[in-house]
């Protein structure tokens, strides 16, 4: 899961497509527009999107319509949060360490 | 690609802070911590090339240990070694402390703990652009609860 995150957000375009889902749910031309890309390429993208569970798709009448999903984004930082945790413990030892002496 | 950054401002000069993270001796008193878990057996020479490694006992006496290369040695300003943890398997990441003296006669000490991800071959600057990115919706809230 977290590793389709990192692929995900890894290309600009994909990163634009999810900046444009920021502030609600948009429709498939809607989305689309503005890109220097054909819509197959924009597809694709959202197809990605959708595989790392980014970004749910959804019928409205004729129009496809998608919407951010956060949850993976919010696990992938979970796991580096671990890592955070442990760095600013050891910078403490070390700070006590060398202060202490 | 993503990294983890901490900093902490140390009142000592360079020197001594970089002894406490070069010396065998100092490392394993001052790595870890009895609630939770104790270092020994730390390897670590002064020369690019050379092999590093420490284990590790928790305080529920679970075994690890961890280790790599040192690739960057510059004293007392900058060491960096690749870390493979035996707990966690993921590829090959990289640890590099940066030490720089503080007019405040202190020394603030970084660390960048780079090469998260999920493989080598996709290490890649669109991947730290994408994580910068992934924090700052983060911080923002918009990904919040």
């Amino acid at each position: 899961m977290v590793t389709d995150v990192y692929h995900a957000v890894a290309d600009p375009t994909r990163r634009a497509l999810l900046d444009r889902l920021l502030n609600g749910e948009k429709a498939a031309q809607e989305l689309a527009d503005g890109f220097d890309m054909s819509r197959p390429a924009v597809s694709k993208h959202l197809r990605v999107l959708r595989e790392a569970d980014l970004v749910r798709e959804t019928r409205k009448g004729r129009n496809r319509v998608y919407k951010l999903n956060p949850k993976p984004l919010r696990e992938a930082d979970e796991w580096l949060a671990q890592y955070r945790q442990f760095w600013q413990r050891n910078l403490s030892n070390l700070k006590r360490h060398v202060e202490g002496r | 690609l993503s990294e983890v950054y901490s900093s902490i401002e140390i009142m000592a000069p360079p020197e001594k802070v970089w002894a406490a993270l070069t010396d065998p001796e100092q490392l394993a008193s001052w790595w870890g911590s009895d609630d939770d878990y104790r270092t020994y057996n730390w390897r670590m020479e002064l020369r690019p090339g050379t092999a590093w490694s420490c284990e590790a006992r928790s305080a529920s006496g679970h075994e690890s240990t961890v280790g790599g290369t040192v690739i960057e040695l510059d004293p007392p300003r900058t060491l960096a070694y690749t870390w493979n943890p035996s707990w966690e398997s993921m590829p090959e990441t990289t640890v590099r402390y940066t030490l720089t003296r503080t007019d405040r006669k202190g020394t603030l000490v970084e660390v960048h703990h780079t090469g998260f991800g999920p493989d080598h071959a996709q290490i890649a600057k669109g991947h730290e652009e994408g994580w910068r990115r992934v924090l700052g919706w983060l911080s923002k809230g918009v990904v919040s609860e």
